[in-house]
């Protein structure tokens, strides 16, 4: 059933949003030429997403793909998608990262088939994961990233490839089976009879009876630390720096941007809704550990000299911030924890981006060797701007909107930690610039100087960055693009 | 009347048939037996699928049931037979290149004794029908007479199995002197509602060590890896399907539904069951990352599955049966084609190491993408047919409330992606297809593998059949053995 | 529609900005012209606006949302009170004039497109920061400004030093801000509003207290940061490095006041704590003399300037710490004028002799630009505050609230008088005796776009003082005269003069050797050892941290337990079938013992 007043026809929409990328998949399997498939496919990808958008924005209501034939009667796994005013924008975000990944990536590529699958993979299951209902397929989708990943890392990765390809794939497993088992107590814990898969019902099942205050403090713990783990939060961060410093720049655009907002919209769809109490409960570990993403990170970021770790562990510490909002407890900070979200996934795959181009160029990324951006490449340099500026919160780009709505969320409950935040926003200012400085300014790298397009090659190279840059600014001028259907959900979930 | 054309008898026919039509024919004209040997399988499978469906109380003096249970495994073993057939026909015997015709009958006998475990009653059946399966299984596993390894093998399978059956009979003897009789409803009638005497206890164990045996389990495991690497690859995977799956079944028969049902017994022997499956879980997934010889590597893959299995076992409850009983469909769909592969490997290649799918993703994309899907469903990635399988084991454990075992199930979880990864490492990663002499594989594999890669991804997202089996294997069984309650 | 005519003032900017980074940065002329006009058009713009809404009334605006949920309202909007009405007209004025100088300063640039596009972005923010309704807009053109700032600072970016010192204008900037942002949730969450119009009727009946006090402090912390008031003020003097037209507009006339608007603007909460006030006004005071003194022993033209201007914007500080707005913007106004055109005379005179900015080896300028000299004379004069030029009746009117704490009366008076001698000490140096290198003697005046400009200024800079510049500001002149202060202040002024003209008059080179002085009091090596150091050796440290003891040692580590395990349980795995069985057997006796333990127990 789609959603009231809008038409049946519209609700095909989201299994659209699935099929496309499968379709692609299978074309390139098939021996389609892989990048301008992969290109395409992310194009035509965004027709079915603005109805759907166009649907939920219009009616403020959620949009359901059509229905399935349930099995409920033997195990109740039932393929169900549906679109709100949450996942709006984060599938929105999908869709944008992943067409600028495909866009970033060179068709030249050694093994291109596999590497364009790959992403396209990666962008299916991030998708899948953000409309699925079900929490078999929640799951499972996000899963479907998991392997993908891996080979990008291993086959055309740099640096220590193999150790961060295996010490990523098995932290984020050891993760998602914690969360697993989270997800097995949360449907557990519901009566018997009103046992289900569904997330919907199941929150408002939960909402209805809720779950024992003690197994409320034992299960958001494990969804914390499942999530937390994928989310890169300290101290279950150590994949995250040496994985996206060693991945290809758009995987790590993916991963970093979008496969990362996974966890947090678990945490803000099943942890807040179905644990309130045990959330309250652990919020003051969750303050420590977020404090040491900010401090800890932050400092160790500070002592970077490759760009690409840099990018790693600024990207890792600014999930702290996310989640001072996840703990602030006002529908002001949970709406700042989206905003920054998606101001974060398009800010780090711009900087990935921007890191990957640089490589290209002059084969390294070491900051040392690198300088004279500014001179040889001013657009590159603009796209480099545009990206520190973004992650250190500079107003007018989406992390700022978020940054400071989590602020003025959490003040009331955290002073302490948003003064620590706060702190944050200087340390990050530090390192980026730093960076910034020495990679654009000073003597021009050889490679540079020799390179013969140092700048970036027309509109075909160009789009993918100004895909990002327009989001960051549209984002940060409007908050209300996203804010606006998500706030009922947002209510929604603090609702006792 | 239908009970003589019961699959166990029925695979007796065929194998004496088997030989007897290899001692007729002259040796030159024997190209077609290994065909008859495969149709006649088939026609088996059918006929169990389809034909031998109805339950039966008790059968032949009340040694043998047919129940749910049997009826959902006696196609297992067959499915079984039908691929050990298969393999054998295209095992590369050395120089006498025709394949002899007990290499293909002693299998059918061996499927016999399994569906007779599958559906005893009695301990005394249950003696009977375990050795059938495994002298049969010690000729096999020996049969590559040219191959050092292969008599080792079966040399190794003699003397561990003659241990373990050793301990077994010795058992049904405590049991014996203990309850007076090896009849499973009367030994249950006795013992129902009384404290469990110390003799009877022990007489559970030494019956569990021979089951632990049949299964692998950690501490009873130490002969698996040599016996799998040493013989023939067909046997190999009948040893490590079929008769790991038949000690589960006895196992499910004895101290789920049988004659150990009984609080006394589960008191003691729950934690002994979950302690064995930690050991084995433990044991199976550490050991195997240091492997290179893919059969041993599924050796203790097998071994790490055991282990799982156990763990949801030992929880003996109706939903640690139910999971049981569908981890081994999914066990057999997610390993069988695995074995096929090592089977074409050896005779590319010559050797079952790991290093031969160095490239195989760019030289055989289909065969790699198969291969892949079937690993990578045995660590249990969603949404493949292994996570549901993994998903009930932990399901089971969490309301059972083992956290111990919960932990070990998770963290070896994770380790075992790591080393299920390693194969799909060498496929993609390594060298690339240019540095590796291109070897074709048969057509007929690349369509087998992805049909089995297809079937792990169809059977995840919808696993509904597999429940159903579970249903038919668990519902009627408690009131069919039972008529007293 | 037309409510939101004003907007244009903030667009115009914007729209110049953004088309030429995007469309027009290839043709430079075009991109010139563009910036000026828009930066004409928000001239005349805002002084319509001042005009239209003369007198007292606040000029209604409908705003633009922005975030508007959950109990914050944070949305742009345009605060059309007089203040901002004339501090509107003086930026954007100033600026078109310094748009005007830059043209013909930057002339032979190939970047001058980035520059104009930068510019025009400065003074986009700036308006923002002098319209903006709210606390929450102000930080965004605040910081807005800050990049600015940091662009145009490091707008030759093949000059390393260049770089540097626009890193550190940002983050000296950025640690003030972490002060200021804390300081408006504070203000937010103790009266619930971050609207300047609401903050009189809400700040009644609030208790004042410590929080109260804090919450001051954390929004002063703000105006330490970009007005470079001490212990913050180490980027202003390295900002020079940018080009001098930006050092005229946004390190002296401008940007820098931004602190001292925006204490005015949330004066209603700094008055609840008499801490706070004090705080501000002794920092200000301090920070008079301090600059002062370093000034005294700089050689560079452009830094010596630099230290005045940070003394300078002390006194209007100091002024709003005494509560007397009125006098702190009165200054800011005059200011604005005399200092905007003694950089651009020094712009004019670098530009004369060549990029050169030591003074020592300049030199009898006056007669090879004679214009220059005269306008930067009047400067001087402003700046040093002598009758009847503009600066004394601002500074008077500040000296005069000082009346009552002789200690700041003090301490300003005697930075006066340090104003004088190095005022005097620059143009004796710089503009009489003989030339002191090739560079000097062949100085010359710049073309009439560098000459209009400094004639516009030098004309404000004298007839200024003559109106009551506070009136437009819709300030009152608070604080009677005091005789005493007008004459000693005046006296030391004067005084000042006497030491620098028997020092320096033909000096070849300086008869002052103050280490000290010379070295700015070591504040910067003390940031540099003290701060920078530790903080990037404990940067190392936790890196090191997470590198070898988290990485390496659990997460690698496990991996290697994982592995070596493996290993060892193969040593079982001899291929002997005896030790299988001893295992075996070893198995089955476990079970026994086991059972052997469950038997008793029952």
């Amino acid at each position: 059933m789609a959603g009231r007043g809008s038409p049946m026809i519209l609700s095909y929409s989201l299994p659209c949003l699935l099929g496309l990328p499968l379709l692609g998949v299978v074309a390139i399997a098939l021996g389609a030429p892989a990048r301008r498939t992969a290109l395409w496919v992310s194009v035509l990808n965004c027709v079915p997403a603005f109805l759907a958008f166009g649907v939920v924005l219009r009616q403020g209501e959620i949009l359901f793909g059509p229905e399935v034939t349930s099995i409920r009667e033997v195990f109740p796994v039932q393929f169900r998608l549906a679109m709100d005013g949450l996942s709006l924008p984060l599938v929105l975000l999908t869709l944008v990262v992943t067409l600028s990944a495909v866009g970033v990536a060179r068709a030249e590529v050694k093994r291109a088939k596999e590497y364009f699958l790959c992403l396209l993979l990666i962008g299916l299951g991030a998708l899948g994961a953000f409309l699925s209902v079900d929490l078999f397929y929640f799951f499972s989708f996000h899963e479907v990233a998991l392997i993908p990943s891996f080979l990008l890392i291993g086959i055309w990765g740099q640096g220590d490839r193999t150790g961060a390809a295996w010490r990523m794939t098995l932290y984020l497993m050891l993760g998602s089976l914690i969360l697993l088992l989270g997800l097995i107590g949360l449907v557990w814990s519901a009566p018997e009879t009103a046992r289900t898969l569904d997330w919907r019902v199941l929150s408002e099942t939960l909402r209805a009876n809720p779950i024992r205050a003690e197994n409320q403090f034992w299960l958001a713990g494990l969804l914390l630390v499942g999530f937390g783990t994928l989310v890169s939060l300290v101290p279950f961060h150590s994949w995250a720096p040496g994985g996206y410093a060693s991945a290809p720049a758009p995987a790590a655009m993916l991963h970093a941007g979008v496969l990362k907002k996974f966890g947090l919209y678990g945490l803000l769809r099943l942890a807040l809704p179905m644990t309130p109490l045990g959330w309250k409960e652990i919020s003051w570990i969750i303050g420590v550990m977020l404090a040491a993403n900010i401090l800890y990170l932050g400092f160790a970021s500070l002592a970077q000299r490759d760009f690409r770790w840099l990018l790693g562990f600024s990207s890792a510490m600014h999930m702290g911030t996310v989640f001072l909002g996840l703990i602030g407890g006002t529908v002001l900070g949970l709406g700042g924890a989206l905003v920054l979200m998606v101001g974060h996934g398009f800010s780090a795959a711009l900087g990935f981006a921007v890191a990957g181009e640089i490589g290209n160029r002059t084969g390294t990324t070491w900051m040392q060797d690198l300088g004279g951006l500014a001179q040889r490449a001013p657009k590159l340099w603009f796209y480099l701007l545009v990206a520190g500026m973004a992650s250190i919160g500079l107003p007018g780009m989406a992390n700022f909107a978020g940054e400071i709505m989590i602020f003025f969320g959490a003040w009331s409950a955290h002073p302490v930690l948003v003064g620590i935040g706060a702190w944050g926003v200087v340390l990050s200012s530090i390192a980026m610039l730093r960076a910034i400085r020495g990679i654009s300014t000073g003597a021009c790298t050889a490679a540079l100087v020799t390179h013969q397009t140092a700048d970036l090659n027309g509109v075909k190279e160009v789009w993918p960055f100004a895909l990002l840059t327009f989001f960051l600014f549209a984002i940060g001028f409007i908050p209300n693009l996203i804010l606006g259907p998500a706030r009922p959900v947002l209510e929604r979930i603090l609702q006792p | 009347m239908s009970g003589w054309f019961c699959p166990e008898v029925l695979l007796v026919l065929a194998g004496v048939a088997l030989i007897l039509a290899d001692s007729l024919v002259a040796d030159g004209r024997k190209g077609w037996l290994p065909k008859l040997a495969l149709v006649i399988s088939f026609a088996l499978l059918g006929w169990t699928f389809w034909g031998a469906g109805q339950p039966m109380p008790t059968s032949w003096g009340n040694l043998f049931v047919t129940d749910g249970l049997s009826l959902v495994f006696q196609p297992f073993f067959v499915l079984c037979l039908v691929g050990v057939t298969f393999m054998s026909v295209r095992y590369p015997m050395g120089k006498e290149e025709v394949v002899r015709a007990e290499f293909l009958a002693l299998p059918f006998f061996s499927t016999a004794g399994l569906c007779l475990l599958a559906s005893a009653r009695d301990f005394l059946a249950i003696f009977v029908a375990l050795e059938l399966v495994a002298i049969s299984l010690y000729l096999l596993a020996a049969f590559h007479r040219s191959r050092a390894a292969s008599l080792e093998a079966g040399m190794k399978l003699l003397v561990m199995g003659g241990l373990s059956t050793g301990f077994l009979v010795m058992g049904i003897a405590w049991l014996y002197a203990a309850t007076g009789s090896t009849d499973f409803s009367k030994i249950l009638l006795d013992q129902a509602g009384r404290p469990a005497s110390l003799a009877f206890l022990l007489a559970v164990g030494l019956i569990l060590t021979g089951l632990a045996f049949k299964i692998a389990a950690v501490p009873f495991h130490a002969w698996a890896p040599d016996v799998y690497e040493g013989a023939p690859t067909p046997i190999t995977s009948f040893l490590a399907i079929a008769s790991k799956a038949a000690g589960f079944v006895l196992l499910l028969r004895v101290f789920g539904l049988g004659a150990f049902a009984l609080d006394s017994v589960a008191v003691v022997f729950r934690p002994v069951l979950l302690t064995l499956g930690i050991a084995t879980v433990t044991l199976g997934t550490l050991a195997a990352l240091p492997q290179r010889n893919l059969k041993r590597y599924l050796a203790y893959s097998g071994i790490a599955h055991a282990g799982y299995m156990l763990l949801a076992f030992g929880t003996l409850g109706e939903a640690g049966m139910g999971t049981l009983v569908g981890y081994l469909w999914v066990y057999l769909l997610s390993s069988f084609p695995v074995f096929i592969f090592i089977l074409e490997m050896e005779r590319v290649h010559g050797s079952a190491d790991l290093r031969h799918l160095d490239g195989l993703g760019q030289r055989d994309p289909g065969v790699a993408l198969g291969l892949a899907l079937c690993f990578l469903s045995m660590a249990g990635l969603p949404p493949l047919l292994g996570f549901s399988a993994k998903l009930s084991v932990f399901t089971t454990l969490w309301n059972a409330g083992e956290v111990p075992g919960l932990v070990v199930g998770v963290v070896m979880a994770v380790v075992g992606l790591g080393f299920y990864l390693m194969p799909i490492r060498a496929m993609y990663w390594e060298r690339e297809a240019d540095s590796i002499p291109a070897q074709r594989f048969p057509s007929f594999l690349v369509w087998i593998l992805l049909l089995a890669g297809f079937f792990q991804l169809l059977l995840g997202l919808q696993p509904r059949p597999l429940v159903r089996l579970v249903e038919r294997s668990l519902a009627p069984t408690s009131s069919s053995l039972f008529p007293e309650k | 529609m037309l409510a939101y005519t004003p907007y244009l003032i903030l667009l115009l900017p914007l729209l110049a900005a953004v088309s030429i980074r995007f469309f027009l940065h290839p043709f430079p002329r075009v991109s010139v012209a563009v910036s000026t006009f828009a930066c004409l058009g928000s001239f005349l713009g805002s002084l319509v606006f001042l005009v239209l809404g003369s007198g007292e009334g606040v000029f209604a605006v409908p705003s633009l949302p922005w975030i508007e949920w959950a109990g914050l309202r944070a949305n742009f909007g345009i605060l059309g009170d007089p203040l901002a009405r004339g501090m509107a007209t003086l930026v954007s004025g100033v600026a078109f004039l310094v748009h005007l100088f830059s043209i013909a300063y930057l002339e032979k640039d190939p970047s001058r497109s980035r520059f104009f596009a930068e510019l025009s972005l400065f003074v986009f923010a700036m308006l923002g920061i002098v319209l903006a309704d709210n606390l929450v807009s102000m930080f965004i053109f605040w910081e807005l400004v800050g990049l600015s700032s940091y662009l145009l600072i490091g707008f030759w970016v093949e000059k390393p030093a260049a770089g540097a010192a626009a890193n550190k204008a940002f983050l000296v900037n950025r640690v003030g801000d972490f002060g200021f942002i804390l300081g408006i949730l504070g203000a937010w969450a103790l009266l619930g509003t971050v609207h300047f119009a609401d903050f009189p009727a809400r700040v009644i009946g609030v208790v004042p207290g410590w929080a109260v006090t804090a919450i001051g402090l954390g929004l002063f912390c703000g105006c330490l940061g970009k007005s470079a008031q001490f212990p913050l003020h180490v980027w202003l003097p390295d900002s020079m490095e940018g080009p001098t037209p930006v050092s005229s507009l946004l390190h002296a006339a401008t940007m820098v006041v931004a602190g001292v608007y925006m204490l005015i603007r949330i004066l209603p909460i700094l008055e609840l704590s008499q801490t706070t006030m004090m705080t501000i006004a002794w920092v200000g005071g301090l920070m008079t003399l301090f600059p002062a003194l370093i000034a005294c022993q700089q050689n560079d033209l452009k830094r010596i300037l630099a230290y005045s201007t940070l003394s300078e914007i002390a006194y209007m500080v100091m002024a709003v710490g005494l509560g007397v707005p009125g006098s702190a913007m009165y200054h800011l106004t005059t200011h604005a004028f005399f200092k905007c055109l003694l950089f651009l005379a020094a712009g004019s005179v670098i530009h004369g002799c060549h990029e050169e900015q030591n003074i020592w080896k300049m030199g009898g300028l006056m007669k090879r630009m004679p214009f220059t000299a005269f306008v930067f004379l009047v400067g001087s004069l402003a700046l040093c505050g002598i009758p009847p030029i503009s600066g004394f009746w601002s500074k008077d009117a500040i000296f005069a609230a000082t009346a009552h704490y002789p200690g700041l009366a003090a301490l300003s008076m005697v930075a006066g008088f340090f104003t004088s001698f190095f005022m005097l000490r620059v143009i004796l140096v710089a503009f009489t005796g003989e030339p002191k290198n090739e560079a000097a003697r062949h100085a010359h005046e710049g073309p009439f776009l560098m000459i209009a400009p400094m004639a516009v200024l030098a004309l404000l800079s004298l007839v200024a003082g003559l109106f009551p510049i506070e009136k437009f500001l819709g300030q009152t002149h608070q604080g009677g005269h005091a005789a005493w202060t007008l004459w000693i202040s005046l006296i030391l002024a004067l005084a000042g003069f006497i030491p620098a003209y028997q020092l320096y008059r033909n000096a070849p080179h300086d008869p002052l050797h103050l280490l000290l002085l010379q070295n700015k009091f070591y504040v910067d090596e003390f940031y540099q050892r003290a701060l920078v150091r530790t903080q990037d050796s404990f940067a190392k440290l936790v890196d090191a941290f997470e590198g070898w003891v988290v990485r390496g040692f659990l997460v690698r580590g496990s991996g290697v337990v994982a592995r070596a395990s493996g290993q060892g349980l193969r040593l079982v795995q001899c291929g002997q079938v005896q030790v299988y069985a001893a295992v075996f057997i070893l198995g089955v006796f476990f079970l026994i013992g086991w059972l052997w333990r469950g038997g008793v127990l029952r």
